[in-house]
């Protein structure tokens, strides 16, 4: 109690000696008609001051537009939203919206050789294209046929993959994953090459062509130089 | 639109008295900036200085009442001619012992000061401290900011200023001891 007491008196006596203390020094300032006597600016001074003003009037009217403009992008944002969901609530809207964003994903994802029905009678003969080349080590496995496409896949002993389409070129989609990877054209013998190397370990390349009535695409993780020599080694069996 | 008019009135207002404030008071703040600089180009400086500052946070000076602008602005000028100062020479001045935080205690100068007389020389040992110090002092005790508030105005950290002022009570306290009040 005596600790905090005396603290309290000192504190109380610094603080008004520190108030006195500065009484004193602002009244030992000389008043102002003595000042002008002593004291003078230089222009140069005068004239930094006097920009100093005017600067800070272009800058309270710069931050005063800023705070507006802010205010009414925030107003704008806001209703555009609110407008959006409210369209978006509309069936129709939205049916729209959603076509728009499947057909920009298709441009860009997918090969579309051909999409009209055919009948089974204009198939061509049924000939099995296979790559002569298979890569050391993958061996065949089983080739599964809808009535327009066979797929045939090869496997090595560490369970990697390689796969083999092969289709009606006239009622054939095929995708592709170019999102990942590296495009360019190769032309050999007359057959235009589509080669998609991959740019990332757990992504797949793919080379997609056709030939005669068939459309074909090769996929897998090998080096791409093996899949192309796989590709240019199909052959009808 | 109306309401971006009025802005701008307010804002030539407060412009109008900034200009009437430095016009009011401009050798003032020359004055003491002289006195600690001693060279008219830092002076001019400084006042320059403490204009921008005190533009840049004018909602502290228009919270205090008129009567307290002069001195603000004042103070305001006297730290700013310090900081020229320190560029000029640095690290001179202030003893750089570092007290830890926690150490920091309360100095006691109430029995040193028992009558009118001591009580004029606590003044007087209070006018003779270091300028920092006295600054330090003047916010804390003539405009009532705490130190964190003390340490926006100054650009520094609160610990800084809890430092400050424990060293400045000591210095105190040892110029009131060494005149023979103790």
């Amino acid at each position: 109690m005596d600790n905090v007491f005396r603290e309290t008196v000192s504190e109380a006596l610094l603080r008004k000696a520190v108030i006195d203390d500065h009484i004193n020094e602002l009244n030992a300032i000389p008043p102002s008609d003595e000042s002008a006597a002593i004291y003078t600016f230089s222009v140069g001074h005068e004239a930094r001051m006097h920009r100093l003003f005017k600067k800070e009037r272009r800058r309270e009217l710069r931050h005063s537009f800023l705070q507006i403009a802010r205010r009414v992008a925030v107003t704008l944002l806001f209703l555009c939203t609110f407008l959006f969901g409210l369209l978006m609530i509309n069936p129709d809207v939205r049916a729209a919206v959603l076509d728009v964003i499947i057909e920009r994903f298709d441009r860009y994802t997918q090969y579309t050789f051909g999409d009209r029905v055919v009948s089974e009678s204009e198939y061509p003969e049924d000939i099995l294209w296979l790559p002569d080349y298979v890569p050391d080590g993958f061996t065949k496995g089983a080739t599964k046929s809808t009535f327009f496409m066979n797929v045939t896949e090869y496997e090595n002993e560490d369970a990697e993959r390689l796969s083999f389409d092969c289709g009606f070129r006239d009622a054939m989609t095929i995708s592709t994953d170019n999102e990942y990877a590296t495009y360019w054209i190769v032309n050999e013998n007359d057959v235009e090459y589509h080669v998609y190397e991959r740019t990332g370990e757990d992504n797949k390349s793919s080379i997609i062509w056709t030939r005669d009535e068939y459309a074909m695409k090769v996929s897998g993780r090998l080096p791409i130089e093996e899949l192309l020599r796989m590709a240019q080694s199909v052959s009808p069996h | 639109m109306l309401v971006f008019y009025l802005s701008m009135l307010d804002n030539e207002e407060e412009r109008q008295t900034f200009a009437a404030i430095y016009e009011e008071w401009k050798r003032d703040f020359l004055h003491v900036a002289l006195r600690i600089t001693g060279n008219q180009v830092m002076a001019e400086d400084a006042v320059h200085n403490a204009f921008i500052a005190v533009i840049k946070n004018k909602e502290k000076l228009f919270r205090l009442p008129r009567c307290k602008w002069r001195s603000w602005i004042v103070i305001v000028t006297k730290n700013k001619a310090i900081d020229l100062m320190r560029g000029e020479q640095r690290n001179a001045g202030l003893p750089k012992e570092d007290i830890p935080v926690e150490a920091i205690g309360c100095i006691d100068i109430s029995e040193l000061v028992s009558g009118e007389e001591s009580y004029r020389h606590l003044i007087e040992c209070v006018s003779k401290l270091p300028e920092q110090y006295r600054i330090v002092f003047q916010l804390r005790y003539v405009h009532e900011l705490n130190n964190k508030e003390i340490a926006e105005q100054l650009n520094i950290s609160p610990n800084i200023i809890a430092m400050q002022l424990y060293r400045a009570k000591k210095v105190l306290r040892e110029m009131l001891e060494g005149d023979g009040n103790g």
